[in-house]
Parts: structure tokens; sequence; C-alpha cells
């Protein structure tokens, strides 16, 4: 099983340190200090035929409301021109306080491109920016 | 809401006066002579001359806090609540919401979340923070206070009809905070918020308030760095 090759913008000073799978990337501070370190992940995985971003955004919050402990959904937004879906949850989940911002790539040819950010709420304010613009960024390889 | 003590279900209700014996050691709460003392007998607060166990996380933040905060919702006069009035501690190992009126009698609705760093979600609940759109149409000078609490007091008045939308209910999210503990909170944002409309700070100026809009992320982001501030992040 194969999808399209990815590139995504990282934030100065983070390094992809592998694809977790033919399909998945990860990523973290080349540096950071003891405890969670911010990550991202990106995932390419097949999309449901004729399904709007709409329809995706809740199948989505649906499973995280299902699987995430203790979940506050902070933030959802859909982009119907670029069909593309982005949510900012806060959970619990592994006992540890985590916000995690998630952009999803719907158009691309019976693909979905998954972004995700994640941060503890602690160092969240600390790499925001960079984590929102990160997950925007991620494309297909032209 | 009547008093009752559950804890098993996550339920704790007292009364302020109840809750503030125990949190302070009054001596009359272990007295099964007085009358207070009787009262925590019958709903299992006390047992066998003792403060109930499962209390103990609870005390330990209200004793002992590293942060303090309150949040006072106000909505319109005819709303079922028009003023909703919260008070946290965040403790070492967990935060404590207390809920309720401000006389004696007022029975308090205690929370617990043991773990001190779930602070920003627990004030991101309160807040019933989530998802809403961002506010154009503001106005651009600076207000009184009044005439930013007009779009509260009356849906459909001032200056969120036209931002926010006619007849739109919008409530005063004020938020105070402190992490000295032995002082007192102070404000750390007034938000007007309606849900999933939007949500609109209002910033305090020389001439008045601003009006800005906030995404819902930007208060996310805003709840985490005061939580964090507490534990040194």
């Amino acid at each position: 099983m194969s999808g399209p090759a990815v590139e995504i913008d990282l934030p100065a000073g983070w390094r992809h340190r592998t694809d977790a799978a033919p399909l998945a990337l990860a990523a973290r501070p080349g540096e950071w200090r003891p405890g969670f370190a911010p990550n991202i992940t990106v995932a390419v995985t097949p999309a449901v035929a004729g399904e709007s971003p709409e329809a995706y955004l809740a199948r989505q919050l649906d499973g995280a409301a299902a699987t995430l402990t203790d979940p506050l959904l902070v933030d959802a937004t859909v982009d119907r021109a670029a069909r593309s879906v982005t949510f900012l949850l806060a959970h619990a989940t592994t006992g540890l306080d985590l916000t995690v911002v998630q952009h999803h790539h719907l158009g691309l040819d019976g693909w979905v491109l998954a972004a995700a950010g994640t941060a503890a709420d602690d160092d969240w304010p600390t790499v925001a920016v960079d984590l929102l613009a990160a997950v925007r960024s991620v494309r297909p390889t032209r | 809401m009547q008093t009752e003590h559950d804890p098993d279900r996550g339920i704790i209700r007292l009364t302020r006066t109840q809750l503030e014996a125990i949190v302070g050691g009054d001596e009359r709460a272990l007295d099964p002579d007085d009358d207070l003392g009787r009262e925590l007998v019958e709903l299992g607060v006390v047992r066998q001359g003792r403060v109930d166990e499962h209390l103990r996380p609870i005390l330990d933040a209200l004793r002992r806090p590293t942060a303090r905060f309150g949040l006072r919702v106000e909505r319109a006069a005819t709303a079922r609540r028009p003023v909703e009035r919260h008070r946290g501690w965040v403790g070492h190992h967990a935060v404590v919401t207390v809920s309720g009126g401000a006389e004696a009698d007022d029975v308090q609705d205690v929370r617990l979340s043991a773990r001190a760093s779930s602070a920003a979600r627990v004030v991101g609940r309160l807040l019933a923070l989530g998802p809403a759109r961002v506010v154009s149409d503001l106005p651009t000078g600076a207000l009184p206070w009044d005439a930013v609490m007009a779009s509260v007091r009356e849906p459909g008045c001032g200056w969120a009809a036209e931002a926010l939308g006619p007849q739109v209910p919008v409530r005063l999210l004020h938020l105070r905070w402190t992490d000295e503990p032995q002082r007192p909170a102070t404000t750390v944002m007034a938000l007007l918020a309606s849900d999933g409309a939007g949500i609109v700070e209002a910033v305090g100026t020389d001439a008045g308030f601003r009006l800005v809009t906030r995404s819902p992320t930007e208060v996310w982001t805003g709840l985490c760095a005061l939580a964090g501030r507490r534990r040194g992040a």
C-alpha cells in the first residue's frame, strides 16, 4: 500500500526522526528538556469516497470523544475550498495533560493527509505558533 | 441544589458554612453535640469523629494552594442562571473548584480534578470554551463598561447586535487569577462570549474598554500560560 509522498515545513531546530511506517512521518525538537517533548506526526490514510469535509470532521470528533480521556474540544474549522479540516483538543489520555492540533487534507485523490502537533499543556504557549504553522504546511511532494 | 456527600459518584455538595468549617479545622465540625457537627455526620462527611478520607485531596488543595482563581459568569437577568460564581484552588496534586452562591447557606458544588496540571482544562470547561467564529464589525474605539455590558444585560442591544448577531445571548466571563494565594486575585481575562457566535475580549485602556476578537485557540493558549506560570513552565 502506498500513497503520496509528503513534505512539511518543520520549525527551526526540529528534526525529522523517522517514518514510523511507509506512510507516516514523525518529528520533534532536536533538543528538549526532560519530560514530554512536543512532536509532530503525519499519516496518510485512504479517504472515504464522497465524504464531505463536514462529515469527515464530525467523524473525527466523534472518535476523539470516544477514545480520549476527559477531552475538551477547543476549536474546529472546515475549509471547503481547500477541502481541509483543523481542530484543536485538550485531553488527559496517557496520564498527561496534552494539547493536540490536527490539520487534515482531504483533497488528495483518494487519500487523507493528517498532520498532528502535540505538546504538554504547560508547553503549548511556547510551541503553539510553530505547531499550528507546521501542521497547516503539510502537503504532498510535487 | 441540596447538600449531598457521595464521593464515589463525584458528588460533594455542602453549604458554604459547612465547607469553610471543615477546611478551617473548626472544632464544631467534629462535635456531634453541635448542630454543625450533626449535619456533617448525617451527610457522611464526618465519620467516627474524622473527616471522610475522600475529602483529603480536596482539603489539601484548599489549605495549601499554589494558585487561586475566580470566575464570574454573568448573563441577562432573564436567563435561567443570571450569575454564576466559581472559585478554584490549584494545589500541588489537584485542582478543586467550588461553585455556588456567596451566602452562608448557599450550597456549594465541589469538584476535584486529580492532577494539578489539568488546571487549564478545568478553567476551559468552566468557560464553556469551544469552537466559535472570528468576530468582525466590532466598535473601533474604547467603550465605557456600561456600554460593554449593555449587550450582556439585554440580548440584541449594543455592539453585539452587529458583531455577533441580533438577539444573540452574550455572557460575561470575568476570570481572576493569582499565583500568590495569600494575595487577592486580579483580572486576567474579561471575555464576552456567545456559543459558536464568537468570543470578544474587553481590554482595559485609559479611555475605556477596547473590544478585540479572540479565537478559542488564543483563549486556550492564554489559559495554558496562566496555569503553566504557576508551575514555572
